[in-house]
């Protein structure tokens, strides 16, 4: 198991070597926090902290503007952390590599930078009934104006999306192909070369949602050849308010500039404007300049830590949580995960429990101290294909143990003893 | 069992929630309205009589929600049975929290508050 929870400021040890408590609104003094909602936001390591930390107080001007030594330098990080980006992805070029300020931003520009201006009337786009809603809802906003069809991959019982399904989608020749590389929800993850190579036989394009793919496994775009690849920094222990679009040449040529204003613009005159050169002409306005380097300090620390040691760690958790939850009266898995290969699946695992409601159960973790996530998780159309208004999850990061999945046992062991044996049933 | 358990979840509340007195269709009502909490996916249908004089005479409810939202809806309903509809325009979220006996947090807010909400839009439509 990793040992890091002492880079964790909020994890670990405060400078004078205590343990750092948690304590309840009337000021009494409660376990630690036993985080365990990774999926929604990494905590940060203190070396992302101290980056972003330094970048602000000594670093600090705004980039391709000033012509003085201050402003050049903070070009030449944020130019850096590009190239460190386009480096942890294998992307050909740096730029191909967009900043924005997150996953949700980077699959709109998809779809109004690109697709908008690609797709004609009547074009199919292939979508996963599994994604989440910022790789639905932009694609459902413009095809109600550009008359676009959507359909959705289903998902089978362990719920990876269903190959033969989508198969059957291809025969309809679509355009788009936009899917999750992770599923937030089921933790199953896509044999992203062998779903990718298909879609570019049908001669379609993919757009990958590598939100939950990037903090769970290495990703590499040049060997997988997606056209689009998204994620945030956020999800990868670096600071929010900062991710990235990946783009193939071939595509970023035909993209449009969404956003107008400064740093986007070779030539503005009353008549119109010329955009500048890509990647900056998707850039419009002072960007998140720190929170760039405090992304690449991220990466930093994860490359210190190694892909073999992230996986080890992750596929210990996977196995230790499925086995002590399986033995709880009333905990039902939202998917039969027994079946999967461990190479395809990572890092979460959502649940409910028998007469209690989700939001019941994360409020009752809360009162043990323990945070976890509960509702849709941003994936409606998922949840209603399984007949559920919503679930419980459970995400690990690379500080989570198994001591603390063991708490959260005893804890939901706990609360299902404490409701009783009757159970109230969800009409 | 943790002792902060039971400040969200009293056992009055718990009991409540186990042993609903509202929970069912009213047949012949001459009111019916829905409402939906988008954040977690609970949903509630009020059903029920009003008379002339904007007494309700009957109600009850179905859907599917936490416990805050069902003993909350549950407490509302059986306030309400015999009295002036109209008067849930004053009520808010201090209300139901009194209803139900517990204060409720921020994040808890809209489940505490879907039933009430919920009946409001009777009085948007008149």
């Amino acid at each position: 198991m990793l040992c890091v929870r002492g880079d964790f400021p909020y994890l670990g040890f405060d400078p004078d070597g205590l343990r750092v408590a948690e304590y309840d609104s009337r000021g009494n003094k409660r376990r630690p926090l036993i985080y365990l909602d990774s999926a929604a936001t990494t905590q940060k390591p203190r070396h992302v902290i101290d980056a972003c930390s330094h970048q602000a107080a000594f670093c600090n001007a705004n980039i391709n503007r000033g012509i003085y030594h201050l402003a050049e330098t903070v070009t030449l990080r944020y130019e850096q952390a590009r190239q460190h980006l386009a480096d942890f992805i294998n992307a050909p070029d740096h730029h191909q590599v967009i900043f924005t300020h997150g996953t949700t931003e980077s699959l709109n520009l998809v779809v109004f930078g690109w697709a908008r201006h690609h797709l004609p009337p009547g074009s199919l786009v292939v979508l996963g009934i599994d994604n989440h809603h910022s790789n639905i809802v932009p694609w459902q906003m413009e095809a109600a104006i550009r008359k676009w069809e959507l359909v959705f991959v289903d998902i089978l019982e362990d719920g990876s999306l269903d190959f033969g399904h989508f198969q059957q989608l291809l025969e309809r020749r679509p355009r788009v192909v936009a899917l999750t590389g992770m599923s937030n929800v089921s933790g199953c993850i896509l044999d992203l070369k062998l779903w990718v190579d298909r879609t570019h036989q049908a001669q379609a394009a993919f757009v990958l949602d590598a939100a939950q793919l990037v903090a769970h496994r290495p990703l590499d775009v040049a060997a997988c050849g997606v056209d689009f690849a998204a994620f945030s920094s956020h999800k990868l222990y670096g600071p929010t308010g900062i991710g990235i679009l990946y783009v193939d040449a071939e595509y970023l040529q035909q993209m449009q500039p969404v956003m107008g204003g400064g740093d986007m613009i070779e030539h503005v005159d009353i008549r119109g404007f010329r955009p500048t050169a890509t990647p900056q002409r998707f850039e419009a306005g002072t960007p998140a300049i720190t929170q760039a380097v405090g992304l690449s300090a991220a990466l930093d620390y994860l490359e210190g830590l190694g892909w073999s040691s992230l996986l080890t760690h992750e596929y210990e958790l996977t196995r230790h949580i499925r086995r002590v939850l399986g033995n709880i009266r009333g905990v039902r898995p939202l998917f039969d995960s027994t079946v999967r290969d461990p190479e395809r699946e990572g890092g979460l695992f959502s649940f409910n429990v028998e007469g209690l409601h989700p939001h019941d159960i994360a409020q009752l973790l809360d009162s043990h101290n323990i945070a976890v996530r509960a509702g849709h998780h941003c994936a409606m159309p998922l949840h209603t294909t399984l007949g559920v208004s919503g679930s419980v999850r459970v995400s690990f990061g690379v500080y989570t143990t198994t001591d603390e999945i063991d708490a959260l046992a005893e804890a939901l062991e706990s609360i299902v003893g404490w409701y009783g044996n009757e159970r109230m049933t969800p009409s | 069992m943790d002792g902060s358990m039971d400040e969200l979840y009293p056992t009055a509340l718990v009991e409540r929630v186990q042993h609903l007195c509202f929970k069912h269709e009213i047949q012949d009502a001459n009111f019916r309205v829905s409402g939906k909490n988008p954040f977690c996916g609970d949903s509630l249908a009020i059903a029920g009589t009003i008379d002339s004089q904007g007494v309700m005479t009957s109600v009850g409810f179905t859907g599917y929600g936490c416990m805050i939202c069902e003993a909350g809806c549950d407490l509302l309903l059986e306030y309400l049975l015999g009295k002036k509809v109209g008067q849930i325009v004053s009520f808010d979220q201090a209300f139901m929290e009194y209803l139900l006996g517990v204060c409720v947090p921020d994040s808890r807010r809209r489940c505490l508050m879907l039933a009430l909400d919920t009946l409001k839009t009777l009085l948007e439509r008149e």
